[in-house]
């Protein structure tokens, strides 16, 4: 019997995504270049860590859509985004600001009908 | 007019004034209260004969006026010609002295002509840019305006530096550099001279005393860069006409020629002088040079650190004044009597010391005697330790001594060369001197009389809670009325709830288990120790005083660090001690019957226990003795994390002024270098450097336009970031 999913459109959460993945260069440019003030930090390396596990969170979301994943990379965005504050890595926070907007698009976004397989 | 006779220095330096007994527990205020008053005119009273054998005497003469000839000497020391030179000083009948200002075996005396407190041109030619360590630039380029214009126009990383991990100490490097010359002098922990072009940053020539590079008497490499001298009527065509100096941890003082860095021959043993061949009594470490020496007139006047921390009896504190061109000794002082000299040691000069060379003095801030935390091996009275002392720059001979800390058991070093100002109090023009100390107070005195400008008043202090065997502690000590401490020691500091918070109130219970009754609550061997507020790195620290001669406003840098102190006895030491770091850790001090343990106030993440802010700059009306403005400064900074800069933070180093109204300064943990408008404290300009920057910056001109140089060098105290730039700003040109 054929039966059909809603999911949502990627569009927010690859927007997630990539912003989280632009967060942790720039803590990584961060954490590598001197004279940033944070060179070689324990602080820059758990931003870099924060901000792809928060790209890992938007692919859970754009994979399972599972309502745990959404709200768990919201934590970690405004984690991450803290973090990022503390270090003074201004962009990085600006970063974190598009991933929340990634997420709210996820929410908000129009919602695609799959056709499952029949079972 | 006398000649010194026939001298070993292991007998002791001679030619000298005996002091008056000093008024260590003087209750008074109004007459200065712990001063001493070396001879000088004799005014003051019967000078005493100390007890060094080796006896000279001087007749009456007119201190440091009239030029005198050297004599021949008379005889090798220890590898180093004994000098000769008669004394032009003042002296009475004098022999050497043992408590407190054994003076040395006869001055090149010279004729000094007047120099006045504020160079007519811009000079930045030694460690505070000049012998009165103001700090002061008359340079007005760069003011408030254009300040947030400033650019690095060359920065240069020496390659010096260690962060620990390898087989080197890690490095801490303090340098300030040295404009002279048309060029740019700075020493590095690796103890290597580097004279740089100072527009551009490239190398002129470089030298490297291959000094052994290991951490002796500190726990890490440490320099704080190079002086300079100039003769006053240079030969042409010799070389070493002008000389750069650098000092290295093991007691090696090396002269160069500053147009070139070769070696001056002359000096000392084919251009090294041994330090450490004066020292002769508890030689447990050598005399590490880490200060550069103060250069004044002919003398090159030679302080030391060691290693305070380990041992009961050390070295006895000394300062050696040595001729530039030779490292003939002129003279010495010694700060510890002769009686007790091999049961204690130290209250040494570690730091800057200043120079009024109008007046003829030199000021030492004599560190705290051995060992830090416990004196019951030096009962007695110590007059010149934990002092400023002013000494005569051609003799030694000691002047006057303000004793800030009696029988100093919280290693309260003064730490910093005093700054010496005129200023306009209640209509007077006063020649004045402001002592910045370890314990954030602010002693301010006539710096020809040492006496006081606002009242230093004696008052009663906690005498301990009779745990500490053979301990016999002093019941008053000196509290300064004006400028207002720069930070409050009467109560222990509030807890910071946050930190509190987060550790579960490790914090509340820490502060209610330790002991305080005020300042000066004395070492314990109880519950979880004493409460001590500002900590042993001090309320400020060598970057001392700067000063505004036109506005007269003093700039000063605070810390804000509680640190709590216990006493072990010595079973209990041997059970329990574990390593030490910079300014904190065990310490054994070996040879007392107490091991202690020095430690920061913190919850189990690290964070400050008490409540912030951490570290201010303040500025003080020296015509009032008023602050003007005091504002946190800096940033925090764990784990790469920035606390806000409401909370300011920890500082090491100092300041710098300019005519142009500006403030310069480094010294936070934050790592940045900083420009503030010297009248209302407005942050106008910051750039980060690869380390905090833990010394004064230097201003200097070149080519007509002004420079402003910071060293990224780091400290451990501070936090565990090392660097090795140096980086230069200017406004575009």
């Amino acid at each position: 019997m054929a039966h059909t999913r809603k999911r949502r459109s990627p569009l927010g959460a690859t927007v997630t995504a990539l912003a989280a993945l632009a967060g942790a260069g720039l803590a990584l440019y961060l954490y590598l270049t001197p004279l940033t003030g944070v060179t070689g930090t324990i602080g820059a390396l758990i931003v870099v860590v924060a901000a792809l596990l928060v790209a890992l969170g938007a692919i859970l979301i754009a994979t399972t859509g599972h309502p745990v994943w959404r709200w768990l990379t919201i934590l970690g965005i405004i984690g991450t985004a803290i973090a990022a504050a503390f270090l003074h890595g201004w962009w990085i926070v600006v970063a974190m600001i598009v991933a929340l907007v990634g997420i709210v698009l996820d929410g908000i976004g129009p919602v695609r009908k799959e056709q499952g397989a029949a079972t | 007019m006398i000649r010194t006779g026939t001298l070993t220095l292991a007998a002791a330096l001679t030619i000298s004034t005996a002091p008056l007994p000093l008024l260590a527990q003087d209750t008074g205020t109004d007459e200065g209260s712990g001063q001493y008053t070396g001879q000088g005119d004799g005014a003051e009273g019967d000078t005493t004969a100390g007890e060094s054998g080796d006896t000279s005497t001087s007749e009456d003469g007119t201190q440091g006026e009239n030029p005198e000839e050297p004599s021949a000497p008379d005889e090798d020391t220890e590898g180093q010609e004994a000098p000769q030179a008669e004394t032009g000083a003042g002296t009475e009948d004098a022999e050497a002295t043992g408590d407190g200002s054994a003076t040395g075996q006869g001055a090149q005396a010279t004729q000094r002509t007047p120099v006045p407190l504020v160079p007519e041109e811009p000079t930045w030619n030694s460690f505070h840019g000049q012998l009165s360590a103001q700090k002061y630039s008359p340079l007005d380029q760069i003011t408030p305006d254009n300040v947030g214009d400033l650019e690095k126009v060359w920065e240069v990383h020496t390659g010096d530096v260690s962060d620990g991990s390898g087989d080197l100490p890690t490095t801490v490097w303090s340098a300030t550099p040295v404009y002279a010359n048309g060029l740019l002098y700075i020493g590095t922990p690796f103890y290597r001279v580097l004279a740089l072009d100072p527009a551009t940053g490239e190398e002129v020539w470089s030298f490297d005393s291959e000094s052994r590079l290991e951490a002796l008497t500190q726990p890490a490499l440490k320099n704080r860069g190079v002086s300079y001298w100039e003769a006053e009527n240079p030969v042409e065509g010799e070389t070493c006409q002008k000389i750069i100096y650098l000092g290295t941890m093991d007691a090696r003082l090396f002269a160069m020629d500053a147009d070139t860095g070769e070696l001056c021959s002359d000096f000392g043993d084919n251009g090294a002088l041994d330090v450490n061949q004066w020292n002769d009594t508890n030689n447990k470490w050598p005399f590490s040079l880490l200060q550069p020496p103060t250069v004044a007139g002919n003398h090159v006047i030679i302080g030391w650190a060691g290693n305070d921390w380990k041992y009961a009896e050390a070295p006895p504190g000394s300062v050696f004044s040595v001729d530039p061109q030779t490292g003939e000794l002129q003279w010495a002082v010694d700060t510890i009597p002769e009686d007790i000299r091999q049961e204690t040691g130290t209250a040494n000069v570690w730091t800057a010391m200043s120079v009024d060379e109008e007046l003829g003095m030199v000021y030492l801030p004599v560190a705290s005697p051995s060992p830090n935390y416990w004196g019951g091996n030096r009962t007695q009275e110590i007059p010149l330790a934990t002092s400023t002392t002013a000494v005569d720059l051609e003799t030694g001979e000691v002047e006057w001594s303000r004793q800030w800390v009696h029988h100093d058991i919280w290693d309260y070093d003064t730490n910093s060369a005093p700054t010496l100002m005129d200023i306009t109090v209640d209509g007077e023009e006063i020649p004045a001197l402001m002592q910045a100390t370890k314990m954030g107070f602010l002693f301010v005195v006539n710096r020809e009389t040492g006496e006081d400008v606002w009242p230093i008043e004696e008052r009663e202090v906690p005498t301990g809670d009779g745990t500490v065997e053979g301990e016999v502690y002093a019941e008053t000590q000196p509290f300064p009325t004006k400028p207002a401490p720069l930070l409050d020691q009467a109560e222990k500091a509030d807890v910071w709830w946050l930190a509190d918070l987060v550790g579960f109130g490790q914090c509340s219970r820490l502060f209610d288990d330790l002991w305080y009754e005020g300042m000066y609550t004395p070492p314990t061997t109880e519950g979880e120790g004493v409460y001590t507020f500002p900590d042993s790195a001090g309320g400020v620290q060598w970057g001392g005083v700067a000063f505004d001669p036109e506005s007269q406003t003093a700039i000063v840098n605070t810390s804000h660090i509680a640190q709590y102190i216990q006493l072990y006895t010595r079973e209990e030491f041997d059970e329990i001690q574990g390593g030490s770091g910079n300014e904190a850790g065990y310490y054994p001090q070996i040879g007392a019957p107490y091991g202690m343990s020095l430690q920061v106030a913190m919850n189990w993440l690290g964070m400050p226990c008490w409540k912030p802010p951490y570290g201010e700059l303040v500025s003080i009306d020296m015509k009032t003795g008023d602050v003007n403005w005091r504002e946190p400064l800096g940033s925090s900074q764990k784990f790469g994390f920035y606390m806000p800069e409401s909370m300011g933070s920890p500082t090491i180093g100092g300041p710098a002024v300019t005519a142009g109204g500006v403030v310069f300064i480094g010294s936070t943990m934050d790592a940045k270098v900083r420009a503030f408008d010297i009248e209302t404290g407005e942050e106008l300009w910051e750039d980060t450097v690869e380390a905090p920057s833990v010394s004064n910056p230097a201003v200097y001109e070149h080519e007509g336009r002004q420079y402003v140089a910071f060293i990224g060098g780091g400290n451990t105290i501070l936090k565990p970031q090392v660097g090795d730039q140096i980086a230069v700003y200017a406004l575009p040109e």
